[in-house]
């Protein structure tokens, strides 16, 4: 605004104190918190005494390898080593039966990628902070069991389990374009904070209810507000779920998730230069014959997500099998229930499914899980022009300066430069990736003493290295089924 | 919780260690705190601190609000407009507060704050990022000479919190925020000073004399340059039976200069009065770093100084203790505080030239809350200062010369930072303490509220600018 004052509004004080009661994300505060504080109101003072604290500590240290990866034009991640260290401490204290609370924070040492010598010469280790837990939890009911259970903070919430790597498709991830996320022992696959936000539990016999509301801190526009609904059935041996997720349902600069303003979101390319569908940032245009029909995105969607799993040891018998071994799972989600023309025309190109093993490992592990994974979304898992643009649409060849040239063998090739150039086909063609349609993973883990974890990975999956020096990026490192990584990991905890 | 710490040092590295760190410090600073280590019995045995116990504390919460109107809404080329901007947080911190004797304490501690710049206009706020701030809570350790229980004398060493009036909730605390030259001020939503998190590295002397206490600290500056100089402060208060309680004070700020060259800047020290900051849109005297003009012919300059002396007066009084019983109310309903300061006491002509502009004051009340509420403050302030509440200056160029009031103006908004425009500030919290761990607050206000900035144009002013700014700000948190 190019002015120095503003007048103020001419509505009375009462008239701007609703107005911010009105105003979205101010009652997604304010509602789960009363509800809250009504919740823990009837508890006597006397309950706060003799306050029984339980301190955790995790320190891990990790390391791993690249071992092959295909898409080597921009970033060059082969034979790229990782390695990682991190400490945590979390207290958790017992305020009275029914309130519970856990607050800590960690610190990991980490680095970008090494990528090409290049960048690999000026890399540097850095310390993150970040908070393992910040909640409280009230609970009514027997605690193990509870019928009701409201968590309010930064808490861990995992809806299934059983997955140690692929799928969580519901709460992770964006909507349009649906990228995936994964890797080596996220946060959704440990007991660290995920969520900031509020989670509404409820248990009626063998059904279970999870209401999830929780504030985006992950990927750009930040602080929207989601709303989830997880339902699943459980006995011994079978488990089923399904549920919901309107991303970004209550966003809170709603100009920023569902981006109009053409002065502050422009088109990287003139009509003229436009080259692909994916050269745009924000809008499809469709030549008819009546004129161009314009399409445009907004951020927001919805997901829908069902999951299962089956103990095959009720058909085996559990004999030297440990209690994981022999559980079958699996995930399918359509990420975007909207279909969009031009873009997002296609739902099987919106719905990824997971399927995971546990192999037998005869308790000498604690379980060893393979997982694949389909997911035909034809663009590449890179979120650079969300992050970059807000742009609901996927990255281009253009975007990535990668036109095609036709060289002196009449061969459609991406240059860079004398001597080096790529064959302008999938993975180096990013509008039209099949190879990096399957992922799989396998992930072991030994508890020695109650007190010792060592685990392990090979996976093909979504992993982001975060960039090298050069840059940060936002793509995945693999793109076709022959790369893959490792990842070891030794922990301590208590 | 306890838990047993069972690797202590030696009594003998115990002794060495302030040596060691003796011949790196300014003999002055070193004479001040050798004076204050000399008072701790080093001597004391091995055993006196064996079966020690810690007890941890922490606290976690989720921080949301909303800046409802800003009106300076001009920052140059970037827009850093921050009506409408939404605000969010999540921290937990953890302190071991460790009982080394019957007369020893110590604590430490560290947390966490998710934290991200204000969103700004639209074009700024798409570079917003979740960012993590690491902070220590406490790293002190206190000596009770006469024990802890009922204590009379006590005194701290390192990074500890210190406030001289628990009964404000947000503006005020002149003695301790903000500098002296430019006197400008400082305050926000549940600041450091309002919680138990450190905000003094240094010393502090506490003795009580039956209804007078008195604090003596040593401060070393941490937050605003030139870093590490050291202020000393003394603060009495007096209590005058349940329901009057009076105070005064005196900081006397950078006194203690670890680069006095940067503290008091002259041509002796290699600075030159005629430098002045580029760019600005029109000439002011307040465009000079170091040194403003006395004359129009640029002849004879007047030094300016980041010391200064601050004092303070304070009264606080419960009118509850006056009356029999206090019915309903709650223990802090219908209290009534003020404070007022003198922010620098000598003039220097051409710059701060009067004291009445250099005097911020505040009065609080307590309405009555009945139970429903632990607190329900209110609290107004008035400074009639000249000063444009920017620190920008300070940080960037240590200058004790305010901040031009053409800031970020241009020809198409050439009208100056009105100063009187925010010479009135206001506040209401609120807080409740639920279950003994759950404490929900709020807070609606107008008062020296730093956003920070926008992402990649950080900015060192306030977001409340005249009477009819405002926002509001509600937190959850659980604490043990």
């Amino acid at each position: 605004m190019d002015m120095t004052y503003q007048n103020a509004n001419n509505t009375s004080f009462a008239g701007l104190i609703l107005a911010a009661w009105i105003r979205k994300g101010a009652r997604l505060l304010v509602l789960p918190a009363l509800g809250l504080a009504w919740l823990a109101c009837p508890s006597s003072p006397a309950a706060a005494e003799n306050l029984e604290v339980r301190v955790n500590g995790l320190g891990y240290v990790q390391a791993g390898r690249i071992m092959h990866s295909s898409d080597s034009i921009d970033y060059n991640y082969n034979g790229n080593w990782f390695q990682k260290a991190a400490a945590q401490i979390t207290a958790h204290a017992q305020i009275n039966k029914n309130l519970e609370g856990a607050l800590g924070i960690g610190a990991r040492q980490a680095h970008k990628a090494q990528e090409r010598l290049d960048a690999a010469r000026r890399l540097q280790v850095g310390v993150e902070p970040y908070i393992s837990e910040a909640r409280f939890t009230y609970t009514r009911g027997d605690i193990e069991a509870p019928s009701l259970q409201i968590t309010f903070g930064y808490f861990p919430y995992n809806y299934n389990p059983s997955v140690r790597n692929l799928g969580l498709y519901l709460l992770r991830g964006t909507v349009y374009p649906g990228f995936l996320f994964s890797g080596f022992e996220t946060d959704e696959t440990m007991p660290i904070a995920n969520t900031l936000g509020a989670r509404l539990h409820g248990a009626t016999g063998p059904f279970q209810h999870d209401v999830i509301l929780s504030s985006q801190t992950n990927v750009r526009p930040l602080f929207d507000y989601s709303l989830a609904y997880i339902g699943r059935y459980a006995n011994s041996v079978f488990e089923i779920g399904a549920g919901v997720n309107f991303y970004r349902l209550i966003p809170i600069v709603p100009e920023l998730t569902t981006p109009r303003d053409t002065t502050v979101f422009t088109e990287r390319y003139s009509d003229s230069e436009i080259l692909s569908k994916y050269d745009r940032n924000h809008l499809y245009i469709e030549n008819t014959p009546t004129g161009p029909d314009t399409t445009r995105f907004t951020l927001k969607g919805t997901k829908l997500a069902s999951f299962m799993s089956l103990d095959l040891k009720a058909l085996t018998g559990q004999g030297a099998m440990g209690d994981k071994d022999l559980k079958l799972y699996s995930e399918v989600a359509l990420i975007g229930v909207k279909s969009y023309k031009g873009i997002y025309d296609d739902i099987l190109q919106r719905i990824p499914v997971m399927l995971g093993f546990n192999i037998p490992a005869f308790k000498l592990l604690d379980h060893l899980s393979l997982e694949v994974e389909w997911y035909g979304a034809p663009y590449r898992n890179d979120y650079q022009k969300l992050e970059n643009e807000y742009s609901p649409i996927p990255v281009s060849n253009q975007n990535l300066q990668r036109v095609p040239e036709t060289d002196s063998t009449g061969q459609l090739v991406i240059s860079r430069g004398p001597g080096e150039s790529y064959p302008y086909a999938d993975p180096f063609d990013v509008e039209n990736m099949v190879q990096d349609n399957w992922k799989w993973s396998l992930h072991g883990a030994k508890t020695i003493k109650n007190q010792i974890r060592i685990s392990a990975q090979l996976a093909n999956d979504h992993f982001r290295t975060g960039g090298s020096t050069n840059s940060d990026t936002f793509e995945s490192a693999f793109s076709t089924l022959k790369d893959w990584y490792w990842m070891t990991k030794i922990s301590y905890f208590f | 919780m306890e838990k047993r710490l069972y690797s202590m040092q030696s009594p003998a590295m115990k002794s060495e260690l302030p040596l060691c760190k003796h011949r790196r410090m300014g003999r002055r600073t070193a004479a001040a705190l050798a004076a204050a280590a000399l008072m701790f019995p080093l001597h004391a045995g091995a055993d006196t601190f064996d079966n020690l116990d810690v007890k941890f504390r922490g606290a976690g919460w989720f921080k949301s609000g909303m800046i409802m109107q800003s009106s300076d809404t001009v920052t140059g080329s970037v827009q850093n407009n921050y009506n409408g901007n939404w605000l969010q947080d999540a921290g937990a911190l953890l302190t071991g507060v460790v009982n080394l004797s019957e007369n020893f304490e110590g604590a430490f501690g560290v947390g966490a704050i998710q934290k991200h710049a204000a969103q700004g206009v639209l074009d700024q706020a798409r570079f917003v990022k979740l960012g993590m701030n690491i902070f220590l809570t406490q790293s002190r350790f206190t000596w009770f000479p006469e024990g802890k229980q009922d204590f009379n004398h006590k005194v701290t060493l390192g990074w500890f919190p210190y406030k001289y009036d628990h009964n404000i909730k947000n503006l005020g605390l002149y003695l301790i925020r903000g500098p002296v030259y430019p006197g400008i001020l400082f305050s926000g939503f549940e600041s450091k000073e309002m919680l138990n998190t450190a905000n003094m590295l240094g010393g502090h002397v506490q003795n009580k004399f039956g209804p007078y206490t008195q604090d003596l600290l040593l401060s070393s500056e941490v937050d605003l340059k030139p870093l590490f100089d050291f202020s000393f402060l003394y603060v009495g208060t007096l209590k005058l039976g349940s329901a009057f309680e009076i105070g005064g004070g005196a900081n006397f700020y950078h006194y203690l200069p670890v680069r006095p060259g940067l503290t008091s800047p002259s041509e002796e020290k290699g600075f030159n009065p005629n430098v002045k900051e580029q760019g600005n849109f029109q000439e002011h005297p307040n465009d000079y770093l170091y040194a403003v003009p006395l004359d129009s012919a640029g002849t004879q300059f007047q030094w300016v100084t980041h010391k200064g002396i601050k004092v303070m007066g304070r009264f606080a009084l419960d009118p509850k203790a006056l009356f029999d019983g206090a019915g309903s109310l709650g223990p802090n309903d219908l209290k009534l505080y003020g404070e007022v300061g003198i922010l620098g006491t000598k003039n220097y002509p051409g710059v701060y030239d009067k004291v009445a502009e250099r005097m911020p004051m505040m009065l609080g009340f307590n309405l009555p809350a009945f139970g429903l509420l632990d607190n329900l403050s209110f609290e107004v302030e008035y400074y009639n200062s000249e000063v444009v509440p920017d620190y920008r200056k300070i940080v960037e160029r240590s200058s004790a010369i305010p901040q031009t009031p053409y800031i970020n103006r241009g020809p198409s908004n050439p009208e100056p930072y009105r100063v009187h425009a925010d010479d009135w500030k206001w506040s209401l919290y609120f807080n409740k303490v639920m279950a003994g761990h759950v404490k929900l607050s709020g807070q609606l206000a107008n008062d020296h509220f730093r956003t920070g900035g926008t992402a990649g144009f950080p900015s060192y002013e306030e977001a409340m600018t005249a009477l009819y700014d405002w926002y509001w700000m509600l937190k959850l948190s659980y604490f043990f």
